[in-house]
């Protein structure tokens, strides 16, 4: 099965910053896909490269198999939107709706016209007196309409409101159960991804840190409760991803390679969110008292 | 997508007809007096030199102020090249819709292409109704000074040619720039100097073969020699995107 | 019919929580023998959930043999509740409502109410009563 995305030790520098460093990861097809980490960790460095807007500095990804290119068989695969939702500002929805009618040939205007109406959108009102939910939902109608195979978001709900979220997951969804379209989004938002998505990538400082399904990550990782060792902490077959020391306890964040063979170790499972905070602080300092409180409240 | 290039120039597509439209009003209403008072000046005061000084004075007059009207002739090239040349990609860039754009089904390539020639196409068509209705306007005037080197470069054909010559330039500016003001201000700039270059340097090598009674064949050398540097314009922007974006 | 909610707060993952929803509709009797369920589509567009979460959660019920998916049509209940102890369902429920009515008469917040309900059913599973 050719993978959505695969990416081989990709770089990207813009002039002295590298905003991706020697990225790994291959993402299936048929998932809905979190793209996780800090602003300013390379996810929309990733995105853009993965739909062609920009070259890798080094490495080699590829879409479908495929060299991101501007081919239009290749392009009408995608859906993509990105993170402020384009659109053409003197254009008006319904010429909006007409461009893609002339640009893609899988164009389905009958449902791009039918989702404007249900959701109350004025053809002849100019896209930039729209608000931000209407703006976010034009561009998701323009990347559905498209009939692709798979959808690429670029932190999609992260300047709506709530309500305009919400809908918009709700609309994202309903389109992933019908038609079985794959998606990639963006977020620093963990909660959305955590009810929206089985299929997770963490970014960080411009790195790969996990990659996986979301039901192995949450089987696979555990928090460990146990008494304050001298030093650091260190346990066969568990991977140490954060370790705090609170009084006269360890606590850690361990990915399980294996069983936890030392039974002074209570075990507990942890949460999505959890998991990735703990992904997302790694490098910080630990055993820190400080820290630590800081954390847990 | 030539639907799309049409309505994304709407607006200047708009300003260029209204102004158009103006100088054609001026043109048809102004047009007969003037070759009314050269007729006259022509008839009664050349071959004897006691004339009506009414007619003098008339005539005078529009010696001083038909220069002027060369002037404009003159800046549309860098009009066309600072107005539909220098944003035709800018704006996009600009405003982010680029990024829309770019990931429908099409390639850069058509995207493009097909901008260059629907702009051009209307450039070339603005230059030429404006080479045409000052050229017939002045008409009486060229007969009477018979002096067609003189106003060589705002009249026929050669308007036309920088026009698009300009248009194409500002494309590939607005490229390289990506923004806007910038991009309009280079290509006032670089047209100023190119076809100052081109006059200085270029024009007199043409020149050398034969001058008095080749002013039609001058015209269309030159006009080749721009529409030629312009294609080549086109073709730069299109590698130069292709290079840049995919 | 069925209408799903997603408590975030509640610590459960959301397939749990849509079971668990599902075996209580039968247990009270809202949903008998032969009821659909909603599709998979209309509980993604309500709640913004990933689709393979709903179907792991229908295909977790009819595991247990409480729903079964005809292919094409849908996935209905398999099981109703006995209707011996529907009657038992309502009267119960009625004592409650006059329980918890005077409960709050006398001025017991619905948290406290809560607790102490919640205590007396502990207490009795610890004391080996069912």
């Amino acid at each position: 099965m050719t993978a959505l995305l695969e990416a081989r030790d990709v770089s990207k520098r813009f002039r002295k910053r590298e905003a991706l460093s020697q990225c790994t990861l291959s993402i299936p097809t048929g998932k809905v896909v979190g793209l996780v980490g800090p602003n300013g960790a390379g996810k929309s460095t990733l995105l853009n490269l993965a739909v062609g807007l920009s070259r890798p500095s080094a490495g080699s990804i590829e879409v479908f198999g495929e060299a991101p290119s501007d081919s239009p068989a290749h392009l009408r695969r995608l859906g993509f939107v990105a993170q402020d939702h384009p659109i053409c500002a003197n254009l008006t929805v319904g010429e909006h709706l007409k461009l893609g009618a002339k640009l893609n040939p899988n164009w389905d205007a009958k449902l791009a016209h039918a989702r404007i109406r249900t959701l109350g959108l004025d053809e002849r009102q100019r896209a930039d007196k729209l608000s931000g939910g209407q703006r976010a939902q034009l561009s998701l109608t323009f990347a559905l309409a498209k009939r692709p195979e798979a959808l690429i978001f670029d932190e999609p709900v992260a300047s709506l409101d709530p309500l305009a979220r919400r809908e918009f997951l709700e609309t994202m969804m309903e389109t992933v159960a019908e038609s079985g379209v794959s998606a990639i989004l963006s977020s620093h938002l963990v909660s959305d991804v955590e009810r929206v998505c089985d299929f997770l990538v963490i970014l960080v400082a411009s790195r790969v840190v996990l990659v996986g399904d979301v039901d192995d990550i949450v089987m696979t990782h555990h928090r460990l409760v146990g008494p304050a060792s001298d030093g650091a902490p260190q346990l066969d077959n568990q991977e140490i991803i954060r370790s705090y020391r609170v009084g006269r306890q360890d606590e850690l964040i361990v990915r399980s390679l294996g069983p936890v063979l030392d039974s002074a170790w209570i075990i507990e499972p942890l949460s999505l969110e959890d998991i990735v905070l703990a992904y997302m602080g790694r490098g910080q300092r630990d055993g820190d008292v400080a820290v630590a409180v800081e954390e847990l409240s | 997508m030539t639907w799309l290039s049409l309505r994304q120039f709407r607006a200047q597509a708009l300003v260029a007809t209204g102004f158009l439209a103006l100088l054609a009003i001026y043109v048809v209403v102004t047009g007969p007096h003037i070759s009314h008072v050269f007729d006259a000046y022509v008839r009664n005061c050349r071959p004897v030199n006691s004339c009506n000084p009414v007619t003098s004075i008339r005539y005078g007059k529009l010696t001083k102020f038909l220069p002027e009207f060369d002037d404009l002739v003159t800046l549309t090239p860098a009009l066309i090249g600072m107005f539909f040349g220098a944003p035709l990609v800018t704006r996009e860039i600009e405003s982010g819709s680029i990024r829309l754009v770019f990931t429908q089904s099409i390639s850069r390539a058509r995207w493009l292409g097909t901008k260059l020639v629907v702009v051009g196409v209307a450039s070339a068509i603005t230059a030429g109704l404006v080479s045409l209705m000052i050229s017939w306007w002045a008409r009486a005037w060229d007969h009477y000074n018979n002096l067609p080197f003189g106003t060589f470069d705002t009249r026929d054909v050669v308007p036309i040619a920088y026009s698009v010559f300009a248009f194409a330039l500002g494309v590939l500016i607005g490229l390289l720039v990506r923004r806007t003001i910038p991009a309009m201000v280079t290509t006032l700039v670089l047209y100023g100097c190119a076809n100052a270059a081109f006059g200085q340097w270029v024009r007199p090598h043409l020149y050398g073969f034969n001058v008095t009674s080749e002013y039609w064949t001058l015209q269309w050398i030159e006009s080749l020699i721009y529409v030629m540097i312009a294609l080549a314009l086109g073709y730069a922007s299109l590698w130069w995107m292709r290079r840049r974006y995919s | 019919m069925i209408k799903f909610y997603l408590d975030s707060r509640s610590g459960l993952a959301p397939y749990l929580q849509l079971i668990s929803q599902v075996r209580r509709a039968i247990l009270l009797g809202f949903l008998v023998e032969g009821d659909q369920l909603p599709t998979v589509k209309a509980v993604v567009a309500s709640l913004a959930i990933n689709p393979n979460t709903v179907s792991k959660a229908y295909r977790e019920l009819e595991y247990q043999g409480l729903v079964t998916a005809r292919s094409g049509v849908g996935t209905f209940v398999a099981r109703s509740v006995e209707s011996t102890s529907v009657p038992s369902h309502r009267s119960l429920h009625d004592e409650f409502e006059l329980s918890i009515a005077g409960a709050r008469d006398v001025g017991l917040t619905d948290e406290t109410i809560e607790a102490i309900f919640n205590d007396c059913l502990n207490s009795s599973v610890a004391a080996g009563e069912a």
